[in-house]
């Protein structure tokens, strides 16, 4: 039995080469089976009827909660559930936003800064965005090297900065960030850290309180979960004093005609409505597989880079295999990303093409888009082999008599 | 890989290559003292491909276009072929080929093309990859926006 054989998806396409985990990754078979079985047989809703169906999908929901948590190091009221980590990104900066004491240390106000690294998703830097456009705070980005790496931060980071948000992992140049010194400077200046987890979940065992970050949030479709859930985290003492901005049921204690309600302690407070439950229960297998899982992906980092070596190909990010995770993004000389993906499909391997949701990355780049191949733990090396094979066909096709 | 083939025919794989109006800066050259000159630009959100565009009109008819920009193998060859077809054409005559092509490209790949169209209608193969209509319209919607604009 291998990994492969626990992804129900490649039993399905036993010919595909998928190299767009990055994007969304193929789902366990105990996840599916796991959400199945829940809703045909247990469902019920959580945090209400007192039942017993109800307080048992209660008891499982909330222990998946406390696996998310044990998974990143953290504590269980440490983790709020949200629909993906674009919909928590959302709820911290919009929380963020509903701060109204100058002392607290969440406030943003006139003239403070927000520092973002330059490969930060569009699911971070929007909602960064458009809080300091409403705060009247600044945006401003850290200095990257050639290969896309963040640097200078200590020099960027002074006493107006209140948020530095830099993603562990970045979805294009596959480089893990320095989180925690830059977290370390952050902190010194008094600003909070603010850290994307989505691709560094997948491919290392991320902690963060080793990392010395604030606030954080990832996706499990990502990790071989189901789509329409995302997690947040938040240190105890700053998410208690995050407030809620999303309100309805679940999330109040009491509520008045002539007076505010009360809402629940954090993490309650940010979980208003029907949470998606079935997918979070569903969510427990893939945890436990993200325990057991072997994080050794070196080989297949190597393999990948080999295509450095293919003629045209310029990497978007570093080049060594150190500090780096299985993703690849390249221009190739002469070829629209759009046209190298569309010959890789029509060849049997699955790649993506286009800005990866991060264009001011591939503006500093000085490439409006890119091709991006991305392996997580149930790749294989033919897959890699085919993968580099076809990337040495592309340019031959596009470009012959040229 | 009849697919691909179908997709990338030989008549578009030649004009991403040749594409013709292509222009590094659209002031070079120098417009006939009577003609109008149009301008509009393009942008594909998907890929972040721009384009812009320069018609040169006289009277009703399209004298010339020149473009800028860098876009897929579809997208050039697209703006390339419908260069070479609008010569010479009336606005009227354009903006009813505009409307032959976008009727081409909601086609799904079935039936057949206009001959109106010409070397345009190797483009049927297009239509029946969703995610590839934008780019081979790209061209054509800045036209049609630099003559619209026109009559504003």
């Amino acid at each position: 039995m291998t990994v492969r054989d626990l992804f129900p998806f490649f039993a399905a396409n036993p010919d595909l080469a998928y190299l767009d985990s990055a994007a969304t990754s193929q789902k366990l078979g105990s996840v599916i089976e796991k959400e199945r079985i829940f809703s045909s047989s247990f469902n019920a809703p959580i945090h209400r009827s007192t039942y017993s169906l109800a307080f048992e999908a209660t008891e499982e929901f909330e222990n998946v909660r406390g696996k998310v948590a044990g998974f990143l190091g953290a504590r269980a009221e440490e983790i709020a559930f949200s629909s993906s980590a674009t919909g928590a990104f959302n709820l911290l900066a919009n929380s963020l936003g509903y701060v109204e004491d100058p002392k607290s240390p969440l406030f943003i106000g006139e003239g403070d800064e927000i520092l973002l690294s330059r490969s930060e998703h569009n699911s971070v830097l929007l909602p960064f965005q458009e809080l300091s456009r409403r705060r009247g705070a600044k945006i401003r980005f850290l200095p990257m090297t050639e290969e896309g790496e963040v640097c200078g931060w200590k020099e960027a980071i002074g006493e107006k900065t209140k948020v530095v948000a830099v993603s562990r992992l970045s979805n294009v140049t596959g480089a893990f960030a320095p989180v925690r010194e830059i977290a370390q400077e952050a902190h010194r200046a008094g600003a909070i850290v603010v850290s994307d987890l989505c691709q560094a979940v997948a491919h290392e065992r991320t902690d963060v309180k080793a990392l010395d970050i604030d606030f954080a949030a990832f996706s499990a479709h990502k990790v071989f979960g189901p789509t329409g859930l995302g997690f947040l985290y938040g240190r105890k003492p700053l998410l208690d004093l995050l407030p809620a901005s999303f309100f309805g049921g679940s999330m109040v204690e009491s509520a008045w005609e002539d007076k505010r309600a009360v809402y629940k302690k954090a993490p309650w407070k940010f979980e208003a409505g029907t949470q998606p439950v079935s997918q979070a229960i569903a969510m427990g297998p893939a945890l436990d597989f993200l325990e057991s899982r072997s994080l050794d992906e070196s080989d297949l980092t190597r393999r990948l880079l080999e295509a450095a070596s293919i003629r045209g190909v310029k990497i978007l990010g570093p080049a060594s295999e150190d500090n780096r995770a299985p993703i690849l993004s390249f221009a190739l000389e002469g070829v629209h990303p759009h046209d190298v993906s569309q010959f890789m499909d029509a060849h049997g391997v699955a790649v993506r093409s286009g800005h990866q949701c991060a264009q001011i990355l591939h503006r500093s780049f000085g490439f409006p888009s890119s091709t991006r191949a991305s392996l997580c733990a149930y790749s294989e090396p033919w897959e890699v082999e085919r993968f580099l094979d076809l990337l040495s066909a592309v340019r031959p096709y596009f470009l012959k008599g040229r | 890989m009849e697919d691909l083939s179908n997709l990338y025919q030989e008549v578009i794989l030649e004009a991403a290559k040749e594409a013709h109006g292509r222009k590094e800066d659209l002031e070079g050259g120098k417009a006939a003292s009577s003609s109008h000159c149009a301008y509009a630009s393009g942008f594909n959100p998907s890929c972040g491909d721009e384009v812009e565009m320069k018609v040169e009109t006289e009277g009703e008819s399209i004298r010339k276009i020149a473009w800028k920009g860098e876009g897929c193998a579809i997208c050039t060859a697209s703006l390339s072929i419908m260069t070479d077809l609008m010569q010479g054409k009336s606005r009227k005559e354009a903006l009813s080929l505009y409307k032959d092509f976008l009727k081409l490209m909601d086609s799904r790949g079935e039936g057949e093309a206009p001959e109106s169209l010409k070397d345009a209608s190797a483009f049927i193969g297009v239509a029946r990859f969703p995610m590839r209509i934008k780019c081979a319209l790209l061209g054509w919607t800045t036209l049609k926006e630099a003559l619209e604009g026109e009559g504003k």
